[in-house]
């Protein structure tokens, strides 16, 4: 036997037409109540039926993609190679998008300028010319030398007035030549 | 006597049946439940959410989540495990701040002529608009009226009453009892 006022509450629900409190009241039945589920199932079909869509159906497209979903695969290797409702595979479109921003990331390379120096002349300044480093300071003052003292027997000879290095041997525990300048005393 | 006659028609394997079998591991079990209830249940959404592709998608996480947790509920009462499903799916969605027409019928959703259009053109442009319009002819009087005013002048059903002089929920069944023959027509029509 058929409910009426279910019946028609689920033909106003359809057709938008219950209010919003009563709207929300339909709602909550059909949470709890089948009949009331059944009954706006019924309607949306009758509705649909008066527009010439009598077998108001959803995209097949969507069968297949919900049975692919639900289909079992045991282990990693079935899940890695499993048919999925997309074209292609996961990993083929990870490597395309990967490739993808390569060429891009290439082709932004290739079309920027060359890195410039800021400090470095433009080559059209033609009034600059090249000219030698000045000399670099010694950091060793020059020493004052005794010339009396100076006189030595080695190979270097008689040398005055001269910073001259010479070999010594050093009376301590150090067995390596060392150079020494020569001083006073 | 002939032979062929012997043969009784497959009997229609039961939900708890093929849930069984989807268990063991048939997986044409699972689409034979799925063309079972895809019509139902989408149209439960449909009415829910007023949006095809909406719908759509819930019905696909609506046999996804009630098929992976199938293992709860009984193997008798799958059908409404399966309507609850839906239901939960379309309140999430309508929380979730989905777009879902306000104040629009299935009609309207389905493509029928705003209000103001002329009705006659309107229908005639697709040929099932055109096949229903002439079984719309053969209901009586009183259901054609009121199929007329709702849906293709788009009156709500209260001025629907108004305007036939009857009380609403006379209207409501005459709407009801209207669309229920005109698709009883429909199928003999195509069977």
């Amino acid at each position: 036997m058929r409910n009426d006022a279910l019946s028609f509450a689920a033909l106003k629900y359809a057709a938008g037409e219950l209010s919003p409190v009563d709207a929300a009241g339909f709602e909550l039945k059909l949470a709890d109540d089948p009949a009331a589920r059944d009954a706006l199932e019924e309607a949306v079909r009758l509705s649909a039926a008066a527009v010439g869509q009598p077998s108001l159906m959803p995209d097949p497209l969507y069968r297949d993609a919900t049975i692919e979903s639900l289909r079992p695969t045991s282990t990693w290797l079935g899940r890695v190679f499993a048919r999925r409702p997309y074209r292609g595979h996961p990993l083929t479109w990870t490597g395309a998008g990967a490739g993808a921003m390569a060429l891009f990331a290439s082709l932004v390379w290739l079309a920027s300028p060359a890195p410039q120096c800021l400090d470095c002349p433009k080559s059209s300044d033609s009034n600059i010319v090249a000219t030698a480093p000045a000399p670099f300071p010694s950091p060793i003052p020059p020493i004052i030398t005794d010339t009396n003292s100076a006189t030595s027997s080695t190979a270097g000879g008689n040398v005055k007035g001269t910073n001259v290095m010479r070999e010594v041997t050093i009376p301590t525990h150090s067995t390596s030549p060392s150079l020494k300048p020569i001083g006073k005393g | 006597m002939n032979p062929m006659r012997c043969y009784a028609a497959a009997p229609v394997e039961t939900d708890a049946v093929l849930l069984d079998r989807y268990r063991a591991g048939d997986e044409s079990a699972l689409g034979m439940l799925y063309e079972r209830y895809e019509g139902p249940v989408f149209r439960l959404l449909f009415g829910m959410l007023k949006d095809r592709h909406l719908a759509e998608d819930a019905l696909q996480e609506t046999f996804v989540q009630a098929v992976r947790k199938a293992d709860a509920v009984h193997c008798e009462s799958f059908r409404g495990w399966l309507f609850t499903v839906a239901h939960q799916q379309a309140v999430l969605l309508k929380r979730k701040g989905k777009r879902v027409p306000v104040g629009m019928g299935i009609p309207g959703l389905l493509g029928f002529p705003d209000r103001g259009d002329a009705p006659d053109a309107e229908v005639i442009r697709g040929s099932e608009a055109a096949i229903a319009l002439a079984l719309l002819a053969e209901l009586p009087d009183a259901q054609q009226a009121v199929i007329r005013l709702r849906i293709f002048d788009d009156l709500r059903f209260k001025d629907v009453a108004e305007r036939l002089g009857c009380p609403i929920n006379t209207a409501l069944a005459r709407m009801h009892d209207g669309l229920a023959k005109l698709r009883l027509k429909w199928e003999q029509r195509h069977a």
